[in-house]
């Protein structure tokens, strides 16, 4: 009987949401697959009573130092150790950062199959079938995953999180795990200033393009997002005018995000922004060019001056918000 | 120190793709002009800093159609002395693991003391290359690095993440897949396009690299255009006006407020 | 026939895309507005072997050849027509002066400069009162021993105010008249020379037009290009190749306002639809899209007889340049037209091409006196 395992991908000692959607996708999967669904937790016994809701017959808990920082090598490793035990065939991470990197890993460890950054699986397929964008979004592609063995990393954002009753796993300790040396090693973990929120994280992204005119306009950006809990994103013309970090630059050749709500002010929306927000659930645009091809494509299309419109937007929200 | 780089033909990002009808996966490529992936561009850059720094030579590994000569060209432009191109159907069609096999077999016939590819391929937007290829060669890897530094045997590598970045020591060799804002590459001077035409491209098979044929794990079965995004309301107005409809849409059919 | 470029050429002209995109289109709005010349990007256009394309590989050159040359040139006249012109100036009138006048010791001093782009060159022929008829000329070059003393004042000079060098014509034998010029070498550092007027110009704003001023201006002898009163030829003859140059900046311009008005008559929205589905518009961006396309096949024919050392092309030239220049008119006019009143408006980019464009009748010969060139070559005078 195959079984579906899910890495329970942590930041700063809290499960990420793309795990929790992750989980919801894997509970669904093993249902289709008739199969049993676990996970694997690194460094984080506090955590159980909170993954009891995801849907998980077992969690499989590696301990210790080798574990306390990231690290591709040694985390497939692990999963493909749990794996083993659990015979488990299928394995979901977000499509994070790590989460790419460890499901390369792992699919190269396995001999497996491997589909990044899907946006859809069709779980009742034979062989199980995945969708993921292309051509940076242009194309959606069907992928079938023949191989035995299947690592899937899911866009965050997409799949929804479905909340279980409280069960507790079995938790089986991964301590006959003998890891190899680590040859790359973090050595130190950068954190962006206080408070930002990464856009991909967000589930809402507010962002400036050549329409703010530079860095002092993105202070109208900033305060927007500040006011709906959202992250700051950036048009590529603004991060290459260097108005703002490339942290910020969704797009093409920045970040691909898929919030419920994205703002985009003074963006013309060309197709290599859309490649990094397209899969946005709402799309609000607000720009002076009424043809602009964001104005197009957004739900909710304003047209006009941004600093005139936002502040005022923002101020309105705030009432709501409170 | 020699570093070879994986390459890649992509269609040229401003190119409108079009799924292939006749053949499932693929798309139209009349018309559609095929350059060198961005990030390769990166990855290139980077390796010729590396090597100029002590003589070293740029190697590049390919696995793709024909075509791909003129990606591989234009590296040679901007100064990667010679390259391996696998052409087969069965390489070019293969699953990633496999490529990444067949990238690793090729890639030993180099020894480079350093492997470096783009972070991703902007077609198949795949990005896990570099930690196949790692895996395969028995290396260790770095995705996405912003910064890399080479000290002796070792490599400081900064890599994103979402709300920061990692700086990672790394063992060499190693395999590193290479992120916008690592550099900014060059552009080819016109006697290096001249120059280049006569470098060595190497055509090489699965059976000399010593990889069996095997199915493939995954396959692309249909290409197709998403759903486009039906035109939603454009308004215009005050400011007071338009935030007031701004605000019933967010709460009434958002739902988002 | 192979109307097709090779894949040296295709990388060639791909580079000149992408710089064009990444060096000057950001900056050309700004530099427009402030009559700037974006001198960064000339020099960066000179160490990737843009400045010397026409030239052998024994001098720095690049040797990418006319067709190469002349497809760079419709890349970068697109985006910034002034910058261009100064490629153009550089490649056609500077470096194939030299090459093909010069002695072995001038080709020496200045090819490997010229063709990296550590100096930039011009070539100073029109006066106030000498424009279309170089037998006027009022600038002399009085023999003294070993030196000639030049005086006078040149005007328009494109490149004048960024020049390290320069092509200089003047009177060595007044009698004579157009039969008594001679073209000199000489560098902008020399004593007695200065430049005068910045032009402020309608179009090609980001190049620099300016007055170049003579004052007893001592150069030795050594510094005749060509043979003494055998200047006119050394101006007739480069103008052959220069008008290549003007011919693609043309075709440039004109395939810019034609990529403008594709792109905004898909985009505008009228009587609830976009306007390219109108007949009436479709007609004239077809118009426009034909007659970009026999100014191409023939600039490249020409460009083709220059890189082949076939035959003379001097009536060609004369051709392509009168063709393109004013076709370019009519397709920049057409362009506005489709941007209705938008493209009145400095926000759009058709209303710099609109001004670029029309120099390209003016310069280099006008119109006029390339139909004077192709009659004379008809008639066989």
């Amino acid at each position: 009987m195959p079984g579906v395992l899910v890495w329970i991908e942590t930041s700063e000692g809290k499960i990420r949401k793309v795990t929790r959607e992750a989980a919801g996708a894997g509970a669904k999967l093993a249902a289709a697959l008739n199969a049993p669904l676990c996970a694997v937790l690194f460094n984080g016994k506090d955590l159980l009573p909170e993954l009891a809701t995801l849907g998980f017959a077992k969690v499989y808990t590696a301990e210790g130092p080798g574990f306390e920082k990231y690290s591709g090598e040694a985390y497939a490793e692990a999963l493909a150790a749990a794996g083993g035990m659990f015979g488990a065939d299928v394995f979901l991470t977000g499509a994070t950062a790590l989460g790419r990197d460890l499901s390369a890993c792992l699919a190269a460890k396995l001999d497996a199959a491997l589909a990044i950054d899907v946006t859809e699986i069709i779980y009742d397929a034979k062989p199980l079938k995945v969708v993921r964008p292309v051509y940076s979004g242009k194309l959606l592609a069907d992928v079938e995953l023949t191989g035995e063995k299947k690592v899937i990393s899911l866009r965050p954002n997409v799949f929804p999180v479905a909340e279980k009753p409280s069960v507790s796993p079995e938790v089986v300790p991964l301590s006959a795990l003998e890891t190899a040396a680590i040859r790359a090693e973090v050595r130190k973990a950068i954190k962006a200033a206080e408070g930002v929120l990464d856009v991909t994280e967000a589930t809402i992204v507010v962002s400036g393009g050549r329409g703010t005119g530079g860095a002092s306009g993105f202070k109208v950006i900033e305060d927007l997002a500040g006011t709906l809990g959202g992250a700051v994103g950036a048009s590529r013309v603004a991060v290459d005018e260097g108005w703002i970090e490339y942290a910020h630059q969704v797009g093409q050749t920045g970040k691909v995000v898929s919030p419920v709500l994205y703002i985009a002010c003074g963006i013309s929306g060309s197709t290599q922004h859309f490649a990094g927000m397209g899969t946005s659930k709402f799309i609000i645009a607000v720009n002076t060019d009424p043809d602009a091809p964001i104005m197009e494509k957004a739900d909710f299309a304003i047209v006009g001056d941004l600093f005139k419109i936002v502040p005022v937007l923002k101020e309105e929200l705030l009432k709501v918000v409170r | 120190m020699n570093v070879a780089v994986i390459l890649q033909q992509v269609p040229d990002t401003e190119a409108a793709v079009k799924p292939n009808p006749a053949v499932p996966g693929a798309i139209l490529e009349e018309g559609v002009k095929f350059i060198l992936n961005p990030y390769d561009e990166f990855a290139v850059e980077e390796a010729l800093k590396i090597a100029e720094k002590d003589g070293g030579e740029v190697t590049g590994v390919c696995i793709g159609p024909d075509r791909s000569e003129n990606a591989i060209r234009m590296a040679m432009a901007m100064g990667m002395e010679r390259a391996i191109l696998i052409t087969e159907p069965a390489a070019v069609e293969a699953d990633l693991v496999t490529q990444g096999g067949i990238l690793a077999a090729a890639l030993k016939t180099l020894s480079p003391k350093l492997v470096l590819s783009g972070r991703e391929m902007i077609d198949s937007q795949n990005d896990a290359a570099a930690a196949v290829v790692a895996h395969k060669l028995g290396i260790p890897h770095v995705l996405a690095a912003s910064k890399i530094e080479i000290n002796g045997d070792k490599a400081v590598v900064v890599r994103d993440i979402e709300g920061g970045s990692l700086e990672i020591e790394t063992a060499l060799p190693a395999a590193i897949s290479c992120q916008k804002g690592l550099n900014e590459p060059r552009y080819p001077t016109l006697i290096a396009i001249k120059r280049a035409k006569n470098k060595e491209i190497k055509k090489m098979t699965l059976a000399e690299l010593g990889i069996a044929a095997a199915p493939s794990k995954s396959r692309v079965t249909a290409l197709r255009q998403p759903q486009a995004r039906a035109a939603g309301v454009k308004i215009t107005g005050t400011p007071e006006e338009v935030t007031g409809k701004c605000l019933a849409w967010l709460s009434g059919t958002a739902k988002v407020i | 026939m192979d109307f097709t470029f090779n894949e040296e050429q295709k990388m060639v002209i791909d580079g000149a895309r992408r710089f064009a995109r990444e060096k000057l289109a950001p900056f050309i709005a700004e530099l427009d507005e402030k009559a700037e010349v974006n001198l960064k990007a000339l020099k960066e256009l000179g160490k990737l072997g843009y400045l010397g394309m026409t030239l052998p590989e024994d001098f720095d050159g690049s040797n990418a050849g006319a067709i190469a040359y002349a497809a760079s040139m419709i890349e970068f006249s697109k985006v910034d027509a002034g910058t261009a012109v100064a490629v153009s100036v550089q490649n056609s009138l500077v470096n194939d002066a030299i090459l093909t006048f010069g002695t072995e010791a001038q080709k020496k001093e200045f090819l490997p400069r010229l063709a990296s782009g550590e100096w930039i060159g011009c070539f100073t022929l029109t006066e106030a009162n000498s424009g279309s008829d170089p037998g006027s000329l009022r600038t002399s070059a009085i023999r003294d021993g070993e030196h000639f003393v030049l005086s006078g004042t040149k005007n328009f000079t494109t490149n004048g105010g960024i020049a390290d060098m320069m092509i200089v014509f003047a009177q060595t034998c007044k009698e004579k008249g157009a039969k008594g010029i001679s073209a000199f070498l000489v560098r902008t550092d020399v004593p007695g020379f200065k430049v005068g007027k910045h032009e402020n110009k309608m179009g090609i704003r980001s190049s620099s037009t300016t007055e170049m001023v003579f004052e007893n201006c001592r150069v030795p002898a050594s510094a005749l290009l060509g043979e003494e009163n055998k200047g006119l030829k050394v101006a007739l003859t480069t103008l052959d190749g220069g008008r290549i140059g003007i011919a693609a900046q043309a075709v440039g311009i004109a395939e810019g306002a034609l990529d403008e008005a594709v792109r905004y008559a898909k985009e505008r929205v009228q009587f609830g639809r976009p306007i390219s589905e109108l007949e009436g518009l479709q007609f004239m961006l077809a118009d426009m899209a034909t007659e970009v396309e026999i100014a191409r096949t023939m600039l490249f024919r020409v460009a083709w007889m220059k890189e082949s050392h076939s035959q003379k092309f001097t009536k060609e030239a004369a051709m392509i340049k009168l063709y393109a220049s004013e076709m370019a008119h009519r397709v920049c006019h057409k362009a506005l037209q489709v941007h209705g009143g938008y493209g009145f408006m400095k926000e759009y980019k058709i209303e710099r091409l609109y001004r670029d464009q029309r120099i390209t009748e003016i310069y280099e010969g006008t119109s006029e006196i390339q139909r004077c060139v192709i009659a004379r070559s008809l008639l066989g005078e």
